[in-house]
């Protein structure tokens, strides 16, 4: 370990930059998990507060996230009169643009029954939830972006709302949400009897099958899902859309980092290559040039690690602070996995190089004078 | 019971092969060479003195012949039986002494000693005591790019003898040395061979080092000339 240190600290500057660039690398993975970890979480918390039994869709429709769901509004009351049903909320989930001055933002506006909560924003960090037409809860990261507070007014359409509330587990990274109640929705969108989905709860002590295929005859062209399959639904959709982005920019940065690495082992190897020579003539054991090599790079990559964790938090916070959207949640078992994944990479970087050292000969220093 | 040969060599021959060209390196080397001697291979550049050395060393197999080292043949020898003998047995000195630039002059010599899987402790023990006794303890933390090129010789000598080689291969070990230093070196090694009942081989065309030597062989174009 001795000579590896030595070797590495020979050109202390190589070794602050290499150790910086791998550093990078890693922060970039820890980057994209957080992201991962951030959009799905947010992508579906609304999904998961909304702790409801059945959620009642348009017939094919599995997800609210990247489908379309129109059913009737008017079958609230039939769905109530179920006598397992003890509550039932219709929701309206529309696409829309918010005025602000002259610039234009895209919000996913829920409407929803303000007197059940179901549909509605899951937790408020600031002001109150909806209470009348003209009111709207705003997603905290989209007020920030666009400087809205509580108490100001924004345009949707040709409507002006009041913004009574601050919501947080509302950022789907790469839309926000919004609430209102349903009337206003359905007037934003000019469909008053337009729904896209019912959030049904029922009696503990119900019999949920037998509930859903009484609903089923009740509502046609609907679709019926639990709580659970409904969100695993659109974990998966969202996932099939966001973790092959994900992946690619991830093994980018893999890729990078053992390139990186196995170029300055192999300048290292080269640099060391009479060195190297003289040790193999000098009788060192089989293993020992390799584990050198090996434990260069599992130097670096521990050292780069140790620095990517450390300058990770502060540059995801200033991130965040420039891009309000921007949501990121990391976890220990993300870290270590991220520090695996260089360690991987980092021997693997050492298998490359190791090629060059078997190309060292030692009669070479004979004849070099 | 020790061989009474440390090396042994039988008709031995190198031929290099460059493209369709044969170059020959040694031909037809027959000699031995046994403990407490001090044998001096002489020769111009290109009389193969290199060749045989590296020969000896196993680190070159011969075209034809038998080489011995410690009474085995060195075919019978594993890849890994061979980095032993050579951590365990054989000592080097190089023209341009080879040390490693990155560690001290103590860490180059317990370098060998851990190759011979000498435990920690033990490293720094023989380590230390081969410094004293041969007067340089000063050296043993400068870096070799501190040092003088006799000081590099010394602490290449001391990091030959450190495993208690049974033998020397010394390649021009005066060359890049002045007449003071290269004396001081060559009666090292000459004590080293004597006082120890040890085997040492310095290849050289440096024509002072002939007193110093038990035995001359004389080499010119591969062949041995004058035993």
């Amino acid at each position: 370990m001795l000579y590896t240190i030595k070797i590495l600290l020979n050109h202390p500057t190589r070794l602050i930059l290499t150790v910086t660039g791998i550093a990078l690398c890693m922060i970039l993975m820890l980057f994209l998990f957080g992201i991962y970890k951030g959009v799905s979480d947010g992508s579906v918390e609304y999904i998961r507060e909304n702790k409801v039994d059945l959620w009642i869709l348009q017939r094919n429709s599995t997800n609210i996230l990247r489908g379309t769901s129109i059913l009737s509004a008017y079958h609230t009351g039939r769905i109530k009169k179920n006598e397992n049903v003890t509550e039932v909320s219709p929701v309206l989930l529309l696409l829309t643009t918010v005025k602000n001055s002259n610039k234009r933002s895209t919000i996913f506006l829920a409407g929803y029954d303000t007197e059940t909560g179901l549909g509605g924003p899951p937790k408020l960090i600031k002001g109150r939830n909806v209470k009348t037409d003209n009111e709207i809860v705003l997603d905290n990261s989209f007020a920030q972006k666009n400087g809205f507070n509580v108490g100001d007014e924004l345009i949707i359409f040709e409507d002006t709302l009041k913004v009574c509330g601050i919501s947080s587990g509302t950022n789907a990274f790469v839309i926000q949400y919004a609430f209102t109640t349903l009337a206003e929705a359905q007037s934003l969108l000019g469909f008053p009897g337009i729904i896209t989905c019912y959030l049904v709860k029922l009696k503990k002590t119900s019999d949920i099958d037998n509930t859903v295929k009484e609903l089923q005859t009740l509502i046609d062209g609907s679709v019926i899902y639990n709580h659970n399959d409904f969100l695993k639904n659109n974990i998966k959709e969202m996932e099939s859309g966001f973790l092959p982005i994900l992946y690619a920019v991830a093994s980018l940065g893999a890729i990078v980092l053992t390139t990186v690495l196995s170029l300055i082992l192999s300048i290292n190897i080269l640099e060391r290559k009479k060195d190297f020579a003289v040790m193999k003539i000098l009788g060192s054991p089989s293993g020992f040039l390799p584990k050198l090599i090996i434990q260069q790079a599992v130097f670096i990559s521990l050292i780069s690690g140790g620095l990517s964790i450390v300058l990770y938090f502060p540059l995801v916070s200033i991130i965040e602070k420039l891009s309000p959207e921007v949501s990121t949640i990391i976890t220990l078992s993300q870290i270590i996995l991220v520090l695996i994944i260089g360690l991987i990479m980092g021997v693997l970087s050492s298998v490359i190089a190791l090629s060059r050292l078997r190309k060292i000969y030692p009669l070479e220093v004979f004849y070099e004078r | 019971m020790k061989d009474k040969n440390i090396v042994s060599l039988q008709s031995v021959s190198k031929t290099y092969k460059i493209n369709a060209h044969s170059s020959v390196g040694v031909k037809d080397i027959t000699l031995n060479v046994s403990h407490g001697e001090l044998v001096l291979f002489l020769g111009p550049s290109g009389s193969g003195k290199t060749t045989l050395l590296t020969l000896i060393a196993g680190l070159l197999k011969p075209s034809e012949g038998i080489i011995s080292l410690f009474g085995k043949t060195i075919d019978s020898f594993t890849v890994s039986e061979l980095q032993k003998l050579r951590a365990e047995k054989i000592g080097f000195i190089f023209q341009t002494f080879l040390l490693i630039d990155s560690l001290t002059a103590l860490q180059n010599v317990e370098l060998v000693l851990r190759f011979a899987s000498k435990s920690k402790r033990e490293v720094r023990r023989i380590a230390e005591n081969i410094f004293r006794e041969l007067n340089i303890e000063y050296l043993a933390h400068k870096l070799p790019t501190t040092m003088s090129q006799g000081e590099k010789q010394r602490v290449a000598v001391a990091r030959a003898i450190a495993n208690n080689a049974d033998l020397i291969l010394a390649d021009e070990p005066t060359a890049s040395l002045d007449t003071e230093n290269g004396s001081i070196i060559i009666e090292w090694l000459n004590t080293y061979a004597k006082a120890n009942n040890k085997c040492v081989i310095v290849v050289s065309h440096d024509l002072r080092l002939k007193e110093y030597a038990h035995r001359i062989i004389y080499l010119e174009d591969g062949r041995i000339i004058n035993a």
